[in-house]
Order: structure tokens, then sequence, then C-alpha cells
């Protein structure tokens, strides 16, 4: 046997061997357990919205493109921030002036680390919250929620960002994204359509659907024909000759029923499919989020009661006030009013939904103190009320509800309420 | 062996016997009874909806209202600006200008907004309409020296005092069966988003001609769950599918008489939900409205009724100095002119809440599903009024 004979035998070897160890591995379908998402805040971390950049000029064509970020933010509201001198689980902040610069999250007694959230101990022994081991602390100079002053002072502190991806590795096509209905930060398709996670073995081609045929419905998530494992996702080849990416050993899924962003009511439609969530926002015990079509999820109370915002009448030069997605208030104009949106006599029809006493702010969720002492739920900066003329879930009959209060006479009008307020529902 | 003798060959023919019966008794029911037998129902999605106007030359006898340009000159000449601070704001109008618009109210010598605090500057005296041209209904059953005639109906003593007030604004003119431009944007703006209102008129009979016959006809005005789609040329498109939205508020339904292709309702009282970039909740009371049932399957009319006039001033308060600078309009001088000319249901202070109103209504055919019919049959009020505080 020559040696080029020789060379060609083992290159053939070569290519046999290899070929069929990546086939193999390309028809893996493990199945594992199920997937769990991450609690995003704990206890007294909040999140706030902050708009950043002040170009609006075609997209990405400045580093200073105007966007809205998602920041954690302690239980009042206020910007958290990391430190780049710190290192895990270990705070370089310790002097007197920093501190008082930077004061600490600090994290309570009974606080429990959770999923990416961790209790740091400092040197003078209290303690701490840090994100993915990195400590957090707010601005003296911030004074108001949406204030990020800190961002980059001496470049050495940073906002805490909400990046449920940053260190995923994701695939083509695949992105993780903000879904409404499902309360949290999701895979989604390139349409950003929430993916979903299979519970059984499709390589041979099958799909097993607790309600009817799975084919309308269930649309598998096809990967390039050269696709490659990456991270968490991995290849399946299926016996009908499709590739299909999977997550966790999880085949992925798109829902039929989910026609438009923030749509995810593929969740409790088949028993086989999980939605593939990464972070689940906290959400309190009294509430729950009802799909609506109309609205894009509609947060209701343990009874399935429509929970409201009572919202100042504002200009909308797009008169898009009823468009699904719309009409979500301002975090802040929401604070401004707080509790004085409804008063006594307002509130025989409109109930405040009221929290328990050792309930704690936490994701979206924040709490307003009440006249008579009790605590009220508010999300996204209003605080929430169902309405008595509801009967049954789903209904919206308070929603567009106005009172317009201007004033005739020398009293000036109450700054807060503007022109008006108004009943508008709530979305996730 | 004939077919006869094939086994169940009888029952079969018998069969065959009986739906040629009854095949031939329905295409008779349809070719003979149709027009006169079976009433119809139609559905309808509002195309339009705006406030009326037939404005003639002479209805603003002291002319229009000042234009935003020199409305603009006076409040920063009353505000004591100097020419030179007026001219430099001038200089990038009218965004360079809104702020200063926004405060020039006074209450107890200090700024105020004069959107929300519309008497906090005194009364502008803007011009009203004189005129005894303007489309609606006598509401009252009186014909005073307030009244008008309607060009359409030729009926006295015609309610529409809104009219009255608004008339000499631009934005708020329109004749030969135009529309207005400011009520014609408020509605061209909000519709693509905003759930379509639909009429939905039952109890139609046609004769053996194929005319609509006069009679009794019921009339529903609902609010869909989803907005009109437009067509290519940008008007709603016609024979689209809508869902009537169960929200009890929204069930305006009520009897009419046809005549001559034209229904004309009883009194009723009507709600329905707009958008705050117009009216945001439409009330009327003593509503009337009458509708023409056109050959081209459109349909065209009026609606009057006494409707409360803070969310008429609302309509052009909430966008504040943009809607001043832009519409020719005054907002302190519009909540002066309102109060002063509403002519229906005082409060305890004798002060008037509602004001006669006119609107055009167009509608293009359409499908109307009613998701639970029992519900939809409801004649409910508004579950509550816009009010002054």
């Amino acid at each position: 046997m020559g040696l080029k004979t020789a060379l060609a035998i083992g290159v053939v070897a070569v290519v046999v061997v290899g070929g069929g160890l990546y086939l193999v591995n390309q028809h893996k379908a493990t199945v594992s357990s199920p997937i769990v998402a991450r609690l995003s805040t704990p206890p007294g971390v909040t999140f706030q919205k902050v708009k950043v950049g002040t170009v609006t000029a075609i997209p990405g064509s400045s580093s200073d493109q105007q966007a809205q970020l998602t920041v954690y933010a302690d239980a009042k509201g206020l910007t958290l921030y990391t430190f780049d001198k710190d290192t895990p689980g270990k705070s370089a902040c310790t002097s007197d002036e920093c501190v008082k610069a930077w004061p600490i999250l600090a994290a309570s007694a009974d606080a429990k680390p959770v999923d990416d959230w961790s209790i740091v101990t400092r040197d003078d022994g209290s303690k701490q919250w840090a994100l993915k081991g990195k400590p957090l602390y707010t601005f003296v100079k911030d004074q108001k929620f949406g204030d990020y002053t800190g961002d980059g002072v001496a470049k050495l502190w940073h906002m805490a960002l909400l990046e449920p991806a940053a260190d995923m590795q994701l695939p083509i096509g695949v992105d993780v994204a903000e879904v409404n209905e499902a309360n949290g930060q999701t895979l989604v398709d390139s349409r950003s359509m929430p993916l979903y996670a299979y519970d059984g073995d499709v390589s041979g081609g099958k799909v097993d659907c607790d309600k009817g045929p799975c084919g309308p419905q269930w649309k598998p998530l096809l990967t390039g024909q050269l696709a490659n494992n990456l991270g968490d996702f991995s290849v399946v080849s299926r016996a009908d000759g499709i590739q299909q990416w999977a997550f966790q050993g999880h085949p992925l899924f798109t829902y039929g029923g989910d026609l438009d962003i923030g749509d995810a009511n593929g969740v409790d439609a088949d028993k086989h499919f999980q939605i593939a969530q990464i972070e689940k926002y906290f959400i309190p015990p009294e509430v729950k989020v009802l799909p609506n079509e109309r609205k894009g999820g509609l947060l209701a109370d343990a009874n399935g009661k429509t929970l409201y915002a009572r919202d100042r009448v504002r200009f909308d030069g797009t008169g898009g006030h009823a468009a699904r997605g719309a009409d979500r208030g301002v975090p802040m104009l929401g604070v401004t009013i707080g509790t004085s949106g409804c008063d006594v006599e307002c509130a025989k029809d409109w109930h405040p939904l009221i929290a328990s006493a050792d309930a704690k702010p936490s994701g979206y969720w924040s709490l307003m103190k009440r006249d008579d002492g009790a605590q009220q739920w508010a999300y996204q900066g209003y605080a929430l009320y169902s309405y008595s003329g509801d009967r049954k879930p789903g209904d919206m009959i308070g929603q567009d509800t106005y009172t317009l209060m201007v004033t005739d006479g020398e009293k000036i009008a109450d700054a807060r309420h503007g022109m008006g307020l108004y009943w508008r529902t709530t979305s996730p | 062996m004939s077919y006869s003798d094939l086994p169940g060959a009888k029952l079969r023919v018998g069969a065959f016997a009986r739906g040629l019966a009854l095949g031939v008794a329905s295409v008779a029911a349809v070719g003979f009874g149709a027009h006169s037998a079976q009433a119809e129902t139609r559905g309808y999605a509002v195309s339009w909806f705006y406030m009326a106007a037939e404005s003639q030359p002479d209805d603003c006898p002291e002319g229009t209202n000042m234009l935003s340009e020199p409305m603009a000159r006076k409040i920063m000449t009353d505000l004591g600006k100097t020419p030179a601070e007026i001219e430099a704001a001038f200089k990038d109008y009218p965004s360079n200008m809104y702020g200063q618009v926004v405060m020039r109210g006074k209450v107890n010598g200090k700024p105020a907004n004069i959107y929300t605090n519309p008497t906090s500057e005194p009364d502008p005296m803007v011009k009203t309409a004189k005129g005894h041209v303007a489309y609606g209904f006598n509401l009252d059953g009186k014909d005073g020296p307030n009244d008008f005639v309607d060009p359409q109906t030729g009926e006295h003593g015609v309610d529409d005092m809104a009219y009255r007030a608004l008339g000499c604004f631009i934005t708020q003119r329109a004749s030969g069966g135009q529309r207005p431009t400011w009520p014609a944007i408020e509605w061209d703006t909000t519709r693509d988003q905003m759930p379509a209102w639909i009429i939905e008129i039952s109890g139609i009979e046609r004769d053996a001609n194929g005319k609509v016959k006069d009679g009794d006809v019921k009339v529903g005005f609902y609010r869909a769950t989803t907005p009109v789609t437009r067509n290519a040329a940008g008007d709603p498109q016609a024979d689209m599918s809508f869902t009537v939205d169960t929200n009890p508020r929204m069930q305006n339904v009520v009897h009419a008489t046809l005549h001559n292709g034209t229904l004309t309702t009883d009194p009723f009282e009507f709600y329905m939900i707009q958008d705050p970039f117009a009216v945001a909740e439409y009330h009327f009371k003593q509503t009337r409205v009458r509708l023409t049932l056109n050959d081209d399957g459109t349909l065209k009319g009026v609606l009057g009724g006494y409707q409360p006039w803070l969310p008429v001033y609302e309509s052009f308060a909430v966008g504040g100095p943009v809607n001043e600078l832009n519409l020719s309009v005054d907002a302190a001088g519009i909540y002066y002119a309102l109060k002063k000319l509403a002519d229906a249901y005082p409060d305890a202070s004798g002060q008037n809440q509602y004001i006669s109103a006119s609107y055009w209504i167009e509608a293009v055919p359409g499908f109307i599903s009613h998701p639970n019919a029992e519900k939809t049959s409801m004649v409910v009020g508004p579950v509550k009024l816009a009010a002054a505080r």
C-alpha cells in the first residue's frame, strides 16, 4: 500500500468517523427536565425604564441613539449601579466617601439568595445585594426614578441593566425579549413571537399533542442545514428531514395562535408545550395575567376581575389611544397621581388592590400607602383598582371612563390631574 | 331487474321526490317572497362622524376669529412681551412659543395653565355664528331666535348651539356638504386605531320591486372590537366583518321610522367612546338620528342631541398650544362661548351643562356579529357622565 493510498484511506476514515459522530450528535434530542426560568428580581429590587441617548434619526447611525432601557432599581425606584473595581462577591467601595456617594443596596436580615441574586457580606458585616456576583449601589445624585446620573462616573460605575441574554449564546434568528402575556423574558423567533419547548422526542418526526393534531398550531423552529450546536441550543435531525432547534434538550416550536407581538397564547394550550422562558418577572400573589387579544394581556385580581389604573388625560397626536399595546401610561406620572386619583366617593365603585402587610416591591410592582394605612399595589407607577361594574373575567366595562377636571374660578386646578382623569385597563 | 326492484329503491325515490318538492318550494320562496315576507337586517361601519356645518357667507358678520399668528401676537402682547421679544419668538414659530402660551392665565396674580384653568384669563369674546342655517333637529319643540332651519329637511327650530359657539373658527366651517377641517381631522386621525362604530338596522322590508318600504325598524349603534380597515383609496373598506363589543355602555338600540328610504329615530340616549384626541366620550340626550339608505349601499345622515359641553372644550384644549397655534382656535374663548351658549340641563347654579349639537354620520356596509345576542338587545345608559368639578 503506497503512501498516497494510506493517506486517502486515513482521510476517508476520519471523514466517516467524524461525520458519523457529527450525525449522531445532531440526532440527539435528549429531553431533560423542564426549563426553569430565573426570577428577575428578589423582594426590594424593582425595574425602571430609562430613556438614554439624544439622536432620533436613522437607527444605528449614532452611538448616542435614543433608546429605552430597563434598569434594576431599589424599592424606591432609584437606579442601581455596579462598580468595576469590585470583585465577585466583594465590594471595593468601602471608604466613607464612597459609601456616602454610592449607598449600598442593603439586603434585609431575612433576605435569601435567589438565582442570579446573591448576598455579599461587607467588611463591616452588613449585607448587600449582588447581581451575578456584582454588588449593587444607588447614586446619591439620582433624585427620582428614571435618573441615571451615576452612569459612566469615573468610567467605573455603570447602570445595572436587565440583560437576560448577556451570558447566552443565541443562534441566528433566536433572541430573548419581553413577552407581555408571559410576564417575563422569553426566547423568541425572528418575528419576536415566543418559542415553546416540547417535552418529547421529535427525532422520529412525530409530535404528541394533548388536544387534537399538532400540525396546524405548533410549527418547529427550523435550523439552517449547516447549523451546529451552540451553548444550550442543539440541533435535532428529524426523520421527516427537518432540522429543528432544541433548547436545553427541548425541541422548540412557535404557536399558531400567537398573532401579535406580546402574545403568549400557547401557554396552557397543550400540556406537552412549555413557554421557553428565561426570566420570570415577579407578580404579586393577588394578581394574574389573563390573555386578551385586544390589549395584549390583562392584569386581573385573584378573582379574574380586570385591574385598572386611573391616568391623566393626555394629548396623543397620533390618536392611538385605543391601539393594542398603547396607552400604558408614564410611570412618573402614575407616581405623581399616587392614590389621589380615587377619593372616597370614587372608591365606592373602584376598589383598591390591597397588598398584604408584609408585601414588598419587586420588578414592575411597587406599593403605595393609603390614607387608612393600608398598602396598595401599583404597577409601573400606577395604583391599581378593580371595578364593581365588571361581572366576569375579561370584562373591561370601566375602560375609558373619563372625569374632566377643569376649574372655573379662583382655585387652580390640581396639576397632578391635568385636564382630568380616566380609567384604563392595565397590561403586563 | 328494473330500478324499482332494487333494495330500498322506493325509499330513495320517495326521498328524491320530497327533496325536489322542497327545493322547488325554497326557490319559490326566495323568488317570490323575499321582498315582501322576510325583513332584512343591514350592517354598517361608520366611516365618518363629525360636527355638522353648513356655513353661510354672512353668518359671521364681523368676520371669522383670528388666525393663529395674529392670535399669538396678541397673547404675547397681553403677556407684556416687547416687540423685540415677540419677533424673537416668531423666529421659530410656533414651537418657540408653546411654553409661553400655556401659562398665560392668572389666578390670584400667579401664572396659571390656561387649558386647565380656562377662566384664568378674561373672556376673549370670540366671535360666534349669527346665521340661521344648520343641520339637525328641533330638539325642544320650540322655534326661538337662536334656532336654525335645516337646509336638508326644511325643519324650523333646529337646535345647534355648538355650531353657534364654534362656527366662526375657520377650521369648523364648511358648506355644500363638505367636512369641516378640524372635525374631519379628528375622526380621520383616530379611526385607524379606535374600535369601529357600527350600526345595525333590522326590520327593513322591501316591496316587490325591491324598494325599501316605509315602516318601523330597529336601529342599533354599537362599538366593535376592531377598527375599520382602509381600502386603497384610504377610505374605510366596505363589507368588512365586525364583532359587537358587549360592553353595556355602548348598546344604543332605538325604534325608528322609515319613510322614503330615510329613517328617523325616536328620541333616545346615545353613548359612545371615541378618543381623547377628539371627544373622548360622547353622550347625547334627547338624541334624534336620521339616516338615508343610499342606493349604493352606504348610509348618510345627521345625529342631533344635547351633549355635555365640557368634553367639547376638552377636544380643543387637550392639545394645548399645539392645537391653538396650528388650528387657529382660542381654547379659553371656546370655553366661554360653549358655557354661555349651552342650552340644556342646568346644574344647581343654573348653568347649563349640555349644549345642542349636530353631527354628520357616514357609513359603509359591513357584516356585524353579536357574540351574545341577549346582551346586545339591552338598552343601557352610560355608566358615568364626564362631569365638571
